[in-house]
């Protein structure tokens, strides 16, 4: 790798390598059965230079000699037509001054193989279908092992090692021409992670979902579970990003230091956290990793930035600096704002008793569409997917044909509760539940 | 410190002369021989190997910024290997390590195997082939300087159009790609493919209202799909700032109006993912909601999906799993009466193959997918579609669209009330979701102008595998009662 940034360094200003060498085994069960065993490996490297002052950028899987000198031509030309570079590449990481780097390496989740996988997935698939044989579950268990070394031309970059085991399982019922799919999914980095907690996570909620109740059309209190609040959680992810800010589309452009939530509403990203699936020791251009605090109190804190996005904005990367997947590639795309842990704080009141406190309300707890509205302007209009009609403090069951609508800086301005207990949700981001006083809801017909 | 190996195929492996090619002849002689070994030793039932070379460019334009400008290799391939009904499965960037790559995945299918081991493969007569794309202009003969200045020229036509506009996004992506195939029934495909797309979006700004607006360009047949698009660009725009002034949508219960684009997200959203069979073909419940001669839709529905309709973004001759395309009838007068089939799921169902296997790449397996989904012509024309309309909506465009089977969700870009039989005002927030059993019954009238929709830089997801090229089409359809979703 030091001769491939030896040869670059030789036609630019500076460079940087990314390298990614990964080991995933997947194990796939199918309506309750096993279905295969996989092995993916992966290798990657990426190469970003700056030239004359501006930014090339080229990927390949091929690490060989002669591939190596096509890597660099390919990013010599794509700096020709390149933008201009607001940012130098960072030096050495000195340690003492910030957070020792999180535990993301466990030996235990490294040694497990396809043996074991099909072993764990199985005893989710018994828990699930031993409550009911008529449930159909597939169930995905993975176990990643991926080595990243990061080197640039200041000196700066490093090496670590992550382990992942993720297990993903879905439970479906199906009676006439209703079709109830339920989901779950958790992970960690550390090997005290027990994939069988999804099994129950489905069953409590099939459970739930038994009895059909009708929603009906018009503006009520919805309570969102950590899944639910998914299109909310994506809008604040677009309003806070560093490029939306920059670009004046995100509502929270120009609001720093201004109260623009409930002061309940905490919100943080943090690679720092312990065993946690999006902590790293720096991010994917070598910035050091930490808790970033993005809203606390309702008063907008800042926004996440990557190297580039904080330059144009004159200000510092928070280690925010993450390359996006292209079809599994994810060495491939260009460091841009994303986020690593993001972390919705909880409140104070216990979930049965937000649920007592309604007297007629939804319940959602999986969406379907989210991302897909105006996600700019924290608008949503989602299908609930999974979700639960609430009489006089009492679940009565499962709705169906049922939409719900709102704004999110909105909504978060007109919260009743905030739950005591944050949760993963789909081991993207932690969230507790929120109960809104009013929100729009669509219900077939009524 | 670099790992002495190429992962290119197959240069380093087998050319004594770096640079000379190999003959088609000659590359497949050496994948068989590998095939033959592997089966020597292991025993396997079946063993297919993919090999894939992909050139990708990628320039994306924000607001007067170039946010990506990129180039990229991926070579790679895959092993997958059936013993005694289990599958195992191997991807990897190192090729020449392709032996132990196949013992690997036959290893795993026999760890499958011994917990349980049902799954076959419907038979399939064995290929030989080359496949070459006759394209126009080939991208990878364009700079990337005249590539970035086709997009500015776009780009600069949105943010001269209105200081309304607040910024843009212009994405733009090429792959082409090489593909072989093999497999230790003596098929040996290789397959050359090109696929060209890219997405301009307007976005305005008036205070705290923020809209946007999308259009996209995109083909299988060279560089010049991306040209001449400086109208609709420009329109896009316009209809990005008018969009402003549009008010929210009451929720409620409406008869709608899809035009060409948005009916193509509604019936592979709503429709296409349930003929996928990889969801029914091992659950007698599904199974039975899916019978073929079932009336699924009302009598004027017609509905195909198939690779072997030419010219699309879901075009090509061979799926991957080397069978050859086809086009596939899935509901005729409104009767269920075809399934989007792979080998494992044909077999199981004791129906045929229909080619539509298809992996996103190397890194994974071929599952179920749709090609060129599309309703097809009916009788009404527009204006007789809306005319006995007293309160409807008009949708038009679609942000997206995602399916759970039963029920799906897609909302549009832009909208209007219908009233009185008439286009009416603008209405923004427009979210459709339903019921697919339902909602197929209650698509009362079918026009007579159908499009299909290749554009874009995305494409379809399904589990881990996305983006897969694919298009969508339709003429105008009008459906009865379908919740929509206000703010």
């Amino acid at each position: 790798m030091k001769d491939l940034l030896d040869v670059a360094i030789k036609n630019a200003d500076a460079a940087e390598l990314y390298l990614v060498n990964s080991e995933t085994i997947p194990v796939v069960f199918e309506m309750s059965k096993l279905k295969q065993a996989e092995t993916k490996r992966t290798t990657g490297v990426a190469l970003r230079i700056i030239r004359s002052g501006k930014i090339g950028f080229s990927s390949s899987t091929d690490l060989s000699k002669a591939a190596a000198d096509n890597l660099v031509n390919m990013a010599t030309e794509s700096a020709d037509m390149g933008e201009t570079a607001r940012f130098d590449f960072p030096g050495p990481i000195t340690d003492g001054e910030v957070m020792p780097a999180p535990l993301i390496y466990d030996d235990r989740i490294a040694d497990i193989d396809a043996d074991e996988l099909i072993r764990m997935g199985q005893e989710i698939v018994d828990i699930i279908t031993e409550e009911d044989p008529s449930i159909k579950c597939g169930v995905q268990l993975e176990r990643e092992v991926q080595e990243v070394t990061i080197t640039n031309s200041n000196g700066g970059g490093g090496r670590y090692r992550k382990t992942t085991l993720t297990a993903m399982a879905d439970a479906l019922l199906v009676e006439g021409t209703d079709i109830f799919l339920i989901y779950s999914m958790a992970g960690s980095c550390c090997s005290n992670f027990d994939s069988r907690s999804i099994a129950q996570d489905v069953l409590e909620r099939v459970r739930l979902g038994r009895t059909i109740a009708q929603a009906r059309t018009g503006r009520m209190p919805v309570l969102f579970t950590a899944r639910g609040i998914m299109p909310l959680f994506i809008a604040l992810q677009s309003a806070l990003n560093g490029k939306t800010v920059l670009e004046g589309s995100s509502p929270l452009a120009d609001k720093v230091g201004r109260q623009v939530f409930d002061p309940r509403v905490f919100v943080y990203d943090d690679a720092t956290v312990d065993c946690a699936l999006g902590s790293c020791p720096m991010d994917a251009e070598g910035v050091k990793s930490r808790k970033t605090p993005l809203i606390e109190a309702g008063v907008v804190k800042g926004h996440y930035y990557d190297l580039q996005t904080a330059g144009k904005a004159g200000t510092s990367s928070t280690g925010n600096g993450v390359r996006q997947a292209h079809a599994g590639d994810y060495f491939e795309g260009q460091p841009t704002p994303g986020t690593s842990n993001p972390l919705i704080a909880p409140g104070t009141e216990s979930l049965e008793d937000m649920i007592a406190s309604m007297d007629e309300g939804i319940i959602v707890d999986q969406v379907m569409g989210a991302g897909q509205g105006n996600v700019l302007t924290g608008d949503f209009s989602v299908n609930v997917h999974l979700g639960f009609k609430v009489e006089h403090g009492k679940i009565m069951g499962r709705v169906k044909d049922t939409m719900v609508a709102g704004n999110t800086i909105k909504a978060l301005n007109d919260i009743v509760a905030i739950s005591d207990r944050a949760e993963w949700a789909y081991g993207q981001y932690s969230a507790p539940a929120f109960l809104f006083r009013s929100l729009g809801i669509a219900a077939k017909g009524s | 410190m670099l790992p002495k190996q190429s992962a290119t195929f197959p240069s380093k492996h087998i050319s004594r002369k770096p640079g000379k090619k190999l003959s088609p002849k000659r590359r497949h002689k050496i994948l068989q021989n590998l095939i033959k070994d592997a089966l020597k030793s292991h025993r396997a039932d079946y063993v297919e190997i993919r090999i894939e070379d992909h050139e990708r460019t990628k320039i994306s334009l924000r607001g007067k910024n170039v946010d990506e400008l990129a180039t990229s290799r991926s070579v790679g391939g895959c092993v997958r290997a059936l013993v005694s009904g289990g599958w195992g499965f191997v991807s990897f960037n190192d090729i020449a390590n392709l032996k132990d790559h196949v013992a690997l995945a036959v290893s795993q299918a026999k760890l499958v195997s011994r917990v349980c081991g049902d799954n076959l493969l419907a038979p399939v007569e064995p290929i030989t082939d080359t496949v070459v794309p006759a394209l126009v202009v080939d991208p990878r003969s364009i700079s990337l300087a005249s590539k970035r200045a086709l997009l500015e020229e776009y780009n600069d036509i949105m943010l001269s159009y209105s200081p309304k506009i607040q910024t843009t996004a212009v994405r733009y992506r090429d792959t082409y790609s090489k593909k072989y195939f093999a497999n230790s029934e003596c098929t040996y495909i290789e397959q050359e493919h090109c696929d060209v797309g890219a997405s301009f979006t307007a976005i305005a700004r008036e205070g705290d209202n923020v809209q946007q607006m999308l259009v996209s360009a995109g083909g299988i047949d060279g560089y010049q799909c991306i040209k001449g698009h400086h109208d609709e660009v420009r329109e896009c725009a316009r209809r990005a700032v008018e969009n402003l002034s549009a008010a929210p949508v009451d929720a409620g219960q409406y008869t709608v109006v899809l035009d060409p684009g948005l009916a193509g997200v509604f019936v592979h959203e709503a429709f296409g993912h349930l003929s996928e069979s990889d969801f029914i073909y091992e659950n007698s419940m599904l199974r039975e909601i899916m019978v073929l001669g079932k009336q699924f839709g009302s009598p004027i529905l017609n509905i195909a999906d198939g690779a072997a309709v030419p010219g699309h973004r879901g075009s090509y001759k061979y799926d991957d799993e080397g069978v050859r395309s086809s086009v596939t009838p899935l509901i005729r007068d409104g009767v269920l009466v075809g399934r989007l089939h792979s080998r494992g799921t044909a077999a199981k169902m004791s129906e045929r193959p229909t080619g539509n296997a298809r992996a996103i790449n190397y890194r994974f397996q071929p599952i179920v997918r749709m090609t060129n989904t599309y309703i097809e012509n009916g009788e009404t024309s527009f204006d007789e579609m809306i005319s006995d309309i007293d309160k409807g909506i008009y949708a038009i465009d679609a942000y997206g669209g995602e399916t759970t089977m039963e029920m799906f969700t897609f909302s549009a870009m832009e909208a209007f009330m219908i009233r009185k039989g008439k286009v009416a005002e603008r209405v923004r927030n427009v979210v459709l979701t339903g019921n697919v059993f339902e909602t197929l019954m209650h698509i009362d009238a079918i026009g007579n102008d159908r499009k299909m929709n290749d554009g874009g830089v995305g494409g379809c997801g399904k589990g881990q595998q996305f983006p897969l090229p694919v298009s969508d089409g339709s003429p105008h359809i009008r459906i009865k009662n379908v919740v929509v979703g206000g703010t």
